[in-house]
């Protein structure tokens, strides 16, 4: 019988895979009915099992379950051309690929065997790490960056209740590919910045 | 006046204290475990010095290797190992076979684990299996940890688990460990499992994705993991760690040394406080040309290990002891030595020779059919340069009966199992002074 866990992880590279359609130029120009069909369809093609095995699980051999945060993300880029949704509060947006990205920095090569220190471990439970995230999701409400604050929350949640295999914590907070995304938008925000500064030292 | 929050600011609040209290709830209920389970006292054995051999594998021409044990309930022994067309293959599967000391004979060779059944377990694509090995929980449920890789080569692997509940007739279905934050991947098992006081059981596991260190994961009785610590940095291109539990606080752990830096030597670690703190990583005084290695504490504090104790090539196998907790080692027994061998440059019929007088060595049964053995073993080592001589990979346990028990890999084509008793080795250790 399929577990939980699978059903949920399963269903979380069938979101990867919706998104990614949803990213292909021109298709914000369909009409709202024609985007809720396809997102439809995309997402059962990922389920249904061809021969005897669904295309979602060969997406999830590779990427591994989605973090909470990128499913924030991802719910947020199909929902949005569905429900005309306006641009999210680009501030808001920024932080989080920011916090995205600097959390990335610091787990990623010390994780992979950068000296001796393993802060992936700070994710079996504990309660320092733990109230460090309330902390950050707390400074996140009260300047308002709603998105940052739903993201930590959500994944504590998830992680208590047990939403996926994973039991370590940053496995709900950050994954490979919501990194790479993030880094990637903060090193073009940050070139877009300088090369605007620049031109104002021109003009 | 009142400073009330807008509802969907209100709501935002309510959804942090509701998230952050589970998650608070789920974080308080992780424990340090206070102390090592120390195995009860063992039977010292037969009185008579015992040594025997035999081949536990059955199959031929089939590339065999990374094998395992573990005693069963009724004092049989459970082996385990991958066998395939080749390491790495799809057709690579986990097999496993029963040795019943009664009859001194080897059961029929079963699969327990295919890389298709895998797949529909873990809902996932797997696209090879690796090195497994089991562990006894504390109710008596018997885990089968097993290495998967859904891409890549060895350092893409993850560990899948299985439990059976009637000593490996029947297995649940296999679940995947998560155990890294990138892909979940470069996990890989090869060292026996160990229980801590609390019920929570101790994996040896190593990370071989970028750096090579060894690692320790603590899962709960539920086989979820609770705990990751590492027991090697990076750049000390140490793994797969084994645990020696030398009594409830006390413990040595012995790695294999995949670095190019003379001197080539296992690497060793070692904790006073349960594991609470390490050592730093240094070379043991055991030589070692990047290849497993295996050890038990003997119910006399002795350790006893098997390895290729040289620093290049895995054609010598040697039984090794150390008095003094692992400081210092002398040799007990070489199991096998094909050193002379190497040295002559061996062409295929000198191999084949050689191979044959082995293999009517090792078993009864091979002594009947020799060639079959011999053709099976020049499959896996000899190619168009030569042949080599190859045995790797053992596994040492200590069953209640005080008798001791080791596999290994023998010419990539069998694999090998050695019985002795305590008596057998204080003789060898007599003759060796």
């Amino acid at each position: 019988m399929i577990q939980f866990t699978d059903m949920t992880g399963l269903a979380s590279s069938a979101a990867a895979i919706t998104a990614a359609v949803f990213l292909l130029p021109g298709i914000t120009r369909m009409s709202r009915p024609s985007l809720a069909l396809l997102a439809s369809a995309v997402a059962v093609v990922a389920l249904v099992p061809f021969g005897g095995f669904p295309l979602a699980a060969y997406v999830r051999g590779v990427i591994g379950d989605l973090s909470i945060t990128s499913l924030v993300m991802l719910i947020l880029t199909i929902l949005r051309p569905l429900f005309g949704w306006s641009p999210s509060n680009t501030k808001a947006k920024l932080a989080l690929q920011a916090l995205i990205a600097v959390a990335a920095i610091g787990l990623y090569p010390l994780a992979l065997g950068l000296g001796y220190f393993d802060p992936y471990r700070l994710g079996f439970g504990n309660l320092w790490f733990v109230s460090a995230l309330l902390l950050v999701a707390l400074v996140a409400y009260s300047r308002r960056l709603t998105v940052i604050t739903l993201s930590i929350a959500l994944a504590v949640f998830a992680w208590g209740i047990g939403w996926y295999e994973s039991n370590n914590l940053w496995d709900y907070l950050l994954d490979p590919l919501v990194s790479i995304y993030a880094i990637s938008a903060v090193i073009r925000h940050s070139v877009r910045a300088l090369l605007k500064q620049r031109r104002g030292y021109f003009y | 006046m009142s400073a009330s929050l807008p509802p969907n600011r209100l709501f935002v609040f309510c959804v942090i204290l509701i998230c952050f209290g589970i998650g608070f709830i789920k974080a308080s209920g992780y424990g340090t475990p206070e102390a090592f389970q120390v195995r009860p006292a063992m039977a010292s054995g037969a009185s008579e010095p015992r040594f025997q051999s035999r081949f536990a594998s059955s199959a031929q021409h089939t590339q065999t290797h990374a094998s395992s044990l573990i005693e069963l309930k009724d004092g049989r022994i459970r082996a385990f190992w991958f066998a395939g067309s080749r390491e790495g293959a799809k057709d690579v599967e986990i097999h496993s076979a029963i040795f019943d000391p009664a009859r001194g004979q080897w059961g029929a060779e079963q699969t327990v684990a295919s890389r298709e059944g895998t797949q529909q377990s873990v809902l996932r694509y797997v696209s090879k299996l690796g090195n497994p090995v089991a562990g006894r929980a504390e109710d008596g449920t018997l885990w089968l940890y097993y290495v998967t890789v859904s891409m890549g080569g060895w350092a893409g692997s993850s560990i899948t688990a299985m439990t059976s509940t009637d000593d490996g007739a029947t297995w649940s279905p296999a679940r995947r460990l998560v155990t890294s934050p990138f892909l979940n991947i470069s996990t890989l098992v090869k060292g026996a499992p160990f229980l801590y006081s609390d019920g929570t059981m101790g994996l040896p596991v190593y990370h071989e994705f970028i750096g090579k260190f060894g690692e320790l994961l603590r899962l709960d009785k539920t086989g979820a993991v609770i705990d990751k610590q590492r027991l090697s940095g990076g750049g000390d291109h140490a793994l797969q760690p084994i645990f020696l539990v030398k009594n409830a606080s006390e413990a040595l752990v012995l790695m294999r040394y995949s670095g190019t830096d003379a001197p080539h030597r296992a690497i060793s670690i070692s904790t006073k406080d349960a594991g609470r703190h390490w050592t730093a990583p240094v070379k043991s005084p055991l030589s070692n040309p990047d290849s497993a290695l295996s050890a038990v504490v003997l119910p006399d504090g002795r350790i006893l290990a098997a390895l290729n104790n040289m620093e290049q090539g895995r054609d010598a196998l040697t039984l090794v002891i150390s008095v003094d907790g692992g400081i210092n080692w002398k040799t007990a027994y070489p199991l096998e030595d094909q050193l002379a061998a190497r040295d002559q440059h061996l062409d295929e019929a000198r191999y084949l020779k050689i191979t044959e007088a082995l293999a009517k060595d090792t078993d009864a049964k091979a002594a009947s059919v020799p060639g079959e053995y011999v053709e099976s073993a020049k499959r896996q080592v000899c190619t168009g340069h030569g042949c080599r001589f190859e045995f790797s990979y053992p596994y040492l346990i200590q069953t209640q009966s005080g008798d001791i028990h080791l596999v290994y890999t023998w010419n990539r084509s069998f694999i090998k199992h050695v019985q002795f008793n305590q008596a057998w080795l204080d003789q060898r250790l007599k003759d060796a002074k």
